[in-house]
């Protein structure tokens, strides 16, 4: 009998110490309240950087978004070892495949307190107000001088603050990341030119439509609507604006953008915009673009070698034409506010912050690190079809586990630097469309007046209601385009924004815009 | 009725005799019993009370990025962002959609699965029975992902099967998800599409604990099927109807974040935009926490209060509660 209590009593303690073990797994691995190393002295104060010898140094990075394959996927695990050997740096990549909202997954690990080094982002003034990241000045200096070097001087000013602090690594690669890509042997078929004003592209859609049942244009996401054709209605496309009483306002308000509003509302009716496309997520557009359901993508540039491949697959002659900005009321222009904005933070919370910066440098600012993260293993995933012009021939198929794809299906990067990018790609003719994004006369671009102003919104009047209202001009918008609501209604929507709170939007956005110009 | 009655009194009577001395004394006599309990009540404490710290952010202003202990470190703000909650213009909007979207729910799905298992008694071939038990409980062990995947390919304008058929017949293909005439419908039809199989098997479970000797007596009688369901079967289960009643209306303030969030679009925000998802908004993509976990707490305490409340309600009419 107290043989029986005395197991059971054991059995009972053992359980009730498995489950506080268990409770407490998360918190023992968890970081403690991380040190905000806000200053070169607490930067100084941290661990050393890693050297090749000694413990390898444990780092995390939230993989950037258009990384579409799982973060444990086992070329992801190839690389990491990679960088293991190299930098000694013990590496560990996550991030959700395919997400709607590639900076959900950082906000939860940064809230929940899970170790979170390094992650890639598309404005860094947010996270700068609430302290989340750190300035990487001092950082920079000592251990990221190829980057200092090689970056173009405008990316790193367009991370950095009024106070000369940086705070990102910049996705500087070309000026326009997303464009409208057509199907080039369709627009062949029907011996059509890639069109270059508005209606020659609604003609183009049209006869493509009639002849091989076109669903229309697919965005990666809905609201990039704007950046590909605000711009042929509306003077400062889908930026903020300074408007002619000297105030900030935001994009729709500007001039233009009720015909914009128009034209958006004409083309679903007649279906050149996708029936679907207020629903679709980045996958489900490139999944119907890819399988030759639609003509027409809004996509990244980095994405469309693969796609392209993608197409391939299934519709052997399948290919693909980069569409300049159409000429509407304005010449058109595609927002150049994506790539400037994106960059790579180094967290509050990150215990290395050296050996954080040390990675950042290898791989966004050397060669070697460039090509190994972003196309694999020399030998293994690639070889040189032609060193002298950079030409890259892959040795693996996108069924392999160890494909890594065509240059855009990173997962380990941390941006990419213009002067490394151009020098490589997987044909010649990636490489020349490459340099025609990048020639100014040929693709025009739109910068936000205030694209370097660190807005704090949790300073401003109001600020609580500030995503309902967005939520108010995203409703209308969409009713007007999908004909439930005329466009006439445009104005008292944006009346009633103003109403609700919009008016201190701008007066925020206006006082903050002035105080850092110095007005 | 007489068993509750009596069991009552004899709760209060035992509550003087068990002092605190013999209330130890109690437990140490079985104190393998309270063991085997410990291993549950700690993950109850882990997982469900430990968090409930985290309320204090709905009281200060956190900002993410800083650990967990700046939860506590943060500036307190007071009242601050339960202000801002009910002076939001949308606030209003959201209250309403999440009420709303639930009490159509609660009014078609409550007696869907009562239905069900008064249905699925009357099968007489056993095997019949558990086949249709299995097809309409296995919806419920889908993922909200996979749902929504056969939602769409049943409504997706362009190859939905509906839309398909639409077509076929001549008519103008409905992009239903953005609708908003029918959004609300398409979440409450999910909803017990979902789960009414599952909810089924509680009331099941309570039907066949029914004396089998009642429905005999009433046969005898000559009490049709229907009397016999209306004046034997669900007075029976009364009781448990209460209890899942009771469960079901502290959630009348919670929506289903997933499914509305994998559905919904700005042509349906109007209609569809609950609660979890503007939370979910306010919080992860503006970063204001602090003003989500305010609107998390004031629906908790809506859910209590509507629990307390009902449950009172059932103990004066009913005679019996949850507790």
């Amino acid at each position: 009998m107290r043989l029986k209590r005395f197991w059971a009593l054991l059995v009972c303690v053992s359980l009730a110490l498995a489950t506080v073990l268990a409770g407490c797994a998360t918190a023992s691995t968890a970081p403690t309240a991380a040190p905000v190393a806000t200053t070169a002295a607490a930067t100084e104060a941290a661990t050393p950087a890693p050297t090749a010898k000694g413990e390898p140094i444990k780092l995390v990075l939230e993989k950037p978004i258009w990384g579409d394959k799982p973060a444990d996927a086992p070329f992801v695990k190839q690389l990491e070892q990679k960088i293991l050997e190299k930098l000694n740096i013990d590496l560990t990549v996550t991030g959700e495949q395919n997400p709607s909202d590639q900076e959900e997954k950082a906000k939860l690990m940064l809230s929940s307190g899970e170790q979170l080094d390094m992650f890639n982002m598309g404005d860094w003034t947010k996270y700068m107000t609430t302290g989340t990241i750190i300035p990487l000045n001092d950082l920079l200096n000592k251990y990221g001088q190829d980057i200092l070097n090689k970056s173009i001087p405008e990316a790193i000013k367009n991370h950095t603050d009024k106070d000369g602090k940086i705070w990102a690594t910049g996705y500087e690669q070309y000026p326009v990341s997303i464009v409208v890509w057509m199907r080039q042997d369709w627009l062949d078929a029907l011996k059509l030119q890639v069109p270059t004003t508005i209606d020659e592209y609604e003609n183009a859609v049209l006869q493509m439509k009639q002849k091989y049942n076109d669903q229309g244009f697919v965005p990666l996401w809905p609201n990039i609507l704007e950046a590909a054709f605000a711009g042929s209605f509306v003077k400062t496309s889908d930026q903020d604006f300074v408007d002619t009483d000297g105030k900030i306002k935001p994009y729709f308000m500007a001039p233009g953008y009720t015909d914009f509003l128009a034209k958006m509302a004409d083309w679903y009716k007649k279906g050149i915009l996708h029936k679907e496309i207020a629903t679709m997520t980045s996958q489900q557009a490139r999944d119907t673009f890819n399988a030759g359901q639609s003509g027409e993508i809004m996509n990244w540039i980095q994405n469309v070698s693969l796609d392209e491949s993608l197409l391939q697959a299934k519709v052997p002659d399948g290919k693909l034409a980069g569409v300049p900005p159409l000429k509407g009321t304005y010449p058109g222009c595609y927002t150049s506010s994506v790539p400037w904005g994106w960059g790579t933070c180094i967290t509050a919370s990150c215990k290395n912050p050296e050996a954080a910066m040390q990675y950042i440098n290898y791989t966004l600012a050397t060669d070697e690190g460039y090509l190994l993260t972003t196309y694999g293993v020399e030998g293994t995933q690639w070889e040189w079809a032609d060193q002298s012009k950079g030409i890259i021939k892959e040795l693996l198929k996108p069924t392999d586990d160890l494909y890594v794809g065509t240059g855009g299906e990173n997962h380990l990067t941390c941006g990419v630097l213009k002067s490394i990018f151009s020098k490589y790609s997987t044909s010649q003719r990636d490489m020349d469309f490459m340099n025609w994004l990048n020639d100014p006369t040929k693709v025009s671009t739109s910068t936000a007046v205030d694209m370097n102003v660190a807005y704090d919104n949790s300073k401003m009047d109001g600020q609580e209601n500030f995503a309902a209202l967005d939520t108010l001009i995203n409703e209308a918008k969409w009713k007007i385009i999908m004909g439930d609501q005329p466009v006439s209604t445009w104005d008292s929507v944006v009346k009633d924004w103003l109403s609700k709170g919009g008016d201190k939007w701008i007066d925020g956005h206006t006082a903050q815009y002035n105080t850092s110009i110095g007005k | 009725m007489s068993e509750n009655s009596a069991a009552v009194p004899q709760r209060k009577a035992l509550k003087p005799v068990m002092k605190k001395k013999e209330t130890w004394k109690y437990i140490r006599k079985y104190k393998v019993v309270y063991l085997l309990m410990l291993p549950a009540l700690t993950c109850f404490l882990v997982f469900n009370y430990v968090p409930m710290t985290g309320l204090i952010m709905a009281f200060n202003n956190y900002q993410i990025g800083r650990g967990y202990s700046a939860i506590f470190r943060a500036p307190w703000v007071g009242f601050k962002n339960f202000h801002d909650l009910f002076s939001s213009f949308y606030f209003g909007r959201v209250l309403f959609n999440t009420v709303w979207i639930n009490l159509l729910k609660f009014f078609w799905g409550f007696p869907a699965p009562i239905l069900l298992a008064i249905l699925m008694n009357e099968i007489k071939s056993s095997k019949y029975k558990r086949t249709i038990q299995t097809i309409t409980y296995l919806p419920n062990f889908l993922s909200t992902v996979v749902v929504y995947g056969l939602i769409l390919s049943m409504l997706s304008p362009t190859y939905g099967l509906v839309n398909g058929l639409f077509s076929a017949m001549g008519l103008n293909t409905v992009f239903f998800l953005a609708s908003p005439q029918m959004f609300r419908s398409i979440l409450v039809f999910t909803d017990i599409w979902r789960y009414t199989g599952f909810s089924a098997i509680i009331y099941l479970a309570a039907i066949t604990s029914v004396d089998s000797e009642l429905f005999e007596a009433a046969v005898i009688d000559g009490a049709s099927k229907f009397r016999r369901i209306i004046h034997i079967l669900l007075p029976c289960i009364s009781e448990v109807i209460l209890l899942m009643f009771l469960l079901q209306i502290g959630y009348i303030m919670s929506g289903d974040f997933e499914t509305t969030f994998l559905m919904y679009s700005p042509p349906v925000y109007a209609v569809g935009d609950i609660i979890e998802t503007y939370v979910y908004r306010q919080g992860l993509i503006n970063f204001q926490f602090s003003f989500s976990t305010a609107v998390g707490l004031f629906k908790s305490l809506v859910g209590l209060v509507l629990v307390l409340g009902v449950n009172q309600i059932a103990k004066k009419y009913n005679k019996t509660g949850i507790w």
